[in-house]
């Protein structure tokens, strides 16, 4: 796998995993903590219904207190009754009817606010006679979905009597709505009420229904469980059908059941919300991080890469090639290195080509230089022996010596091409001996012809220190100095040439100065003098100074430098160290 | 001065050149100045020579083909200390070797050679050499 992937792949598992990790301790703890908040509320808020109830059947009883009155007070004249009952009654909206009725059932009086429930129940007439004083009917329907439940109260007078009254349930569920709809704007609550028959009117659907028994004794169990106070609180909610159930009795002159039903989804909504929240938290953050560490870990392999292909172009031989465009950090520094490596490899490269071509310019210099010496030897031989011939005729013909002189003159012009030839080419090591500079500039100024418009001054200082050199190459230097001072005052009248030498404590060196007055050299070819084949003569390899240089420079570790003024004259300085 | 007196006859060089040409002309430009010269164009010829003859100049090349004539240097000391021993070189070849047996040579002289230089040395050397023979015999 690349590197690129490598990294991308750890950056962004060592990003996310805390993220992820913390995110779902928080979520852990958070979402318990939660749960039982929201269950506590819904608890909180049964009970409260379950004591709604609780008051609606006190209530309830408290408006059979009339009946209680007529069983206290005996006989009382039926107008009577009826304008209390009436007074009670009228506009109840807890009723939707009420009948006084006789021993055998028919109605005394009775007033139905409501035209769809006047029938009379007489089963549960019966089982007031049978069991308990009042007795709650069935959970019932009407057919306009108003659904009711009849109390029947026995009137233990003589006759018996029986105040029947048909309860509007629905003003029961308008009162718990309003408990609902307070806290939740999305209206899923429901609150269902069911009788001890199993029968049920819920508040969303008030259409009522029968569950059957085993589920309803399911549901007494639960109540009466959810009682105990020492059963924690959450056990009072169950989840079934993909709802949060809670159940609970209402104790108070019933024993209906009051269910508490609400999705899933709706109940713990929050702690979805926040799951939710959470995971998408997670993606965007993952999203985010990804694109994020994509781009650092790109930026960060993205050099890497310009400097491999870099490293490979130059590999392949391409040495102008230059990694740019990185970045001023470490890595811009490799970058930099390498280039600057790049470019000293470039430089030796060429140094390496330069010296190979100078190297086989030698090798043939060497070879030409040795095969054409003889010969012109021979030939100066000749040269010699034809002027002693002329010279010994006595009739001297001074054309002849004067060709003579001129073969004489250019075999000594070959002779010094050859010797420049050969001394640049030169490979044997310098044979160096302790000498006095001064002695050596002697010598040569002996052998030298210096012209009639010359004017030699020498100011060698005694007590020299000696030097070691390499007599013949110091020799060659100081002759090759001296000859083109004397030419560069060729064309002048008077000239004057300086030879000067001293001693430099600093440096530990000995110093020559060769001084002309001659016509100077450009400033731009200044530079240039030292370089092999520049020359300005019509005559000359442009080798005489590049040797003096090597001589001087290369091979007695000295110094060269020249000053020059056109018109009036050069200096050449050597500097030879004395140890 | 006359260089018959002191050697009873002229002074005898030899001259060991491979080349054909140098070896002659310089035989001849000695020749003109009086001198006897012999000739020789290998090592092997000049030994022979050497061996039989004796010399009071030897002018040798240094290269000789394939050989050195360095070898010719401890064969003439051997031989008669007293011949003087010429060597002439490239400049480009003196070396180590050359170096060491500088003390055995007399004079060598760098190529290129001017006759007149050669011509002048020889004077030089013989006239030496007439010196220490006389101061020996007395």
């Amino acid at each position: 796998m690349k590197f690129f992937y490598k990294f991308l792949i750890l950056v962004l598992i060592l990003s996310l995993t805390p993220l992820i990790l913390y995110t779902f301790i928080l979520l852990n703890t958070t979402a318990v903590t939660t749960k039982e908040i929201i269950d506590e509320n819904n608890i909180n808020l049964v009970n409260n219904i379950a004591n709604e109830v609780n008051n609606f059947f006190i209530e309830l009883d408290a408006k059979l207190n009339i009946a209680r009155q007529f069983e206290r007070m005996g006989k009382i004249n039926e107008a009577e009754k009826i304008r209390m009952l009436l007074t009670e009654f009228s506009k109840d909206k807890m009723l939707y009817g009420f009948s006084l009725l006789d021993k055998d059932l028919k109605v005394i009086t009775g007033l139905t606010f409501d035209e769809t429930s006047s029938d009379i129940d007489k089963d549960l007439i019966e089982k007031s006679n049978k069991t308990e004083k009042i007795v709650l009917g069935n959970i019932t329907q009407s057919s306009q979905n108003k659904p009711y439940f009849d109390i029947v109260y026995r009137i233990d007078t003589n006759p018996k009597e029986y105040l029947y009254l048909r309860v509007n349930i629905k003003y029961l569920l308008e009162k718990i709505e309003q408990y609902l709809k307070i806290k939740n704007a999305k209206f899923l609550k429901n609150i269902s009420l069911i009788d001890e028959f199993g029968n049920v009117v819920s508040v969303l659907d008030t259409q009522p229904y029968t569950i059957d028994k085993k589920q309803l004794t399911e549901y007494q169990k639960k109540a009466i469980n959810a009682d105990f106070t020492t059963i924690s609180e959450a056990k009072k909610v169950f989840i079934k059908d993909n709802r949060v159930n809670i159940i609970m009795l209402s104790k108070v002159k019933s024993e209906w059941l009051i269910l508490f039903q609400e999705p899933i989804y709706s109940a713990y909504a929050p702690i979805f919300k926040m799951k939710l929240t959470a995971l998408m938290l997670i993606v965007s953050t993952s999203i985010f991080a990804f694109f994020a560490v994509f781009k650092l870990v790109r930026d960060f392999t993205k050099p890497i890469q310009k400097i491999i292909s870099g490293i490979e172009i130059v590999a392949e031989g391409n040495l102008d090639h230059k990694i740019s465009g990185i970045s001023h950090d470490e890595l811009g520094k490799v970058a930099s290195a390498f280039n600057s490596m790049t470019l000293k490899l470039k430089k030796l490269q060429e140094d390496i080509r330069k010296s190979e071509r100078l190297a086989t310019i030698g090798q043939m210099a060497n070879i030409v230089g040795h095969e054409i010496r003889n010969p012109l030897a021979a030939i100066s031989n000749a040269a010699y022996l034809i002027k002693m011939q002329v010279l010994k005729m006595t009739e001297k013909n001074p054309k002849i010596l004067r060709y003579v002189e001129i073969i004489e003159n250019e075999i000594n012009s070959s002779n010094k091409i050859i010797n420049d030839m050969l001394s640049y080419s030169r490979s044997r090591e310098p044979v160096l001996s302790k000498r006095n500079i001064n002695e050596v500039i002697s010598n040569i100024i002996e052998d030298t012809v210096i012209p009639q418009n010359i004017q030699l001054q020498l100011m060698l200082k005694p007590e020299i220190p000696e030097v070691a050199i390499d007599v013949e190459e110091i020799k060659q230097v100081i002759r090759n100095l001296v000859n083109n001072a004397i030419d560069s005052m060729e064309k002048k009248e008077t000239g004057i040439l300086k030879l000067t030498t001293s001693f430099d404590k600093t440096s530990n060196s000995v110093c020559v100065e060769i001084s002309d007055t001659g016509c100077g050299i450009p400033p731009e070819n200044l530079e240039k003098i030292f370089e092999p084949f520049f020359s300005t003569k019509s005559k000359g390899t442009g080798l005489g100074l590049s040797v003096v240089k090597r001589i001087i420079e290369e091979r007695h570790k000295g110094k060269i430098e020249v000053k020059s003024i056109v018109g009036q004259g050069t200096t050449f300085y050597v500097k030879l160290p004395v140890q | 001065m006359n260089l018959e007196k002191v050697s009873g006859g002229p002074p005898r060089i030899l001259v060991v050149d491979d080349d054909y040409n140098i070896k002659e002309t310089m035989k001849d430009i000695l020749e003109e100045e009086g001198y006897i010269v012999e000739t020789a164009d290998s090592l092997s010829k000049a030994q022979e020579i050497i061996e039989k003859e004796n010399f009071n100049v030897i002018l040798s090349d240094l290269s000789l083909g394939e050989y050195s004539s360095l070898s010719l240097v401890e064969l003439v000391r051997r031989k008669s200390p007293r011949t003087i021993f010429i060597l002439i070189t490239g400049q480009d070849k003196l070396d180590a070797d050359l170096e060491a047996t500088k003390n055995d040579v007399d004079e060598y002289i760098l190529k290129p050679i001017q006759p007149n230089e050669l011509i002048h040395k020889i004077k030089i050397h013989l006239e030496k050499q007439m010196l220490t023979k006389k101061l020996s015999q007395k």
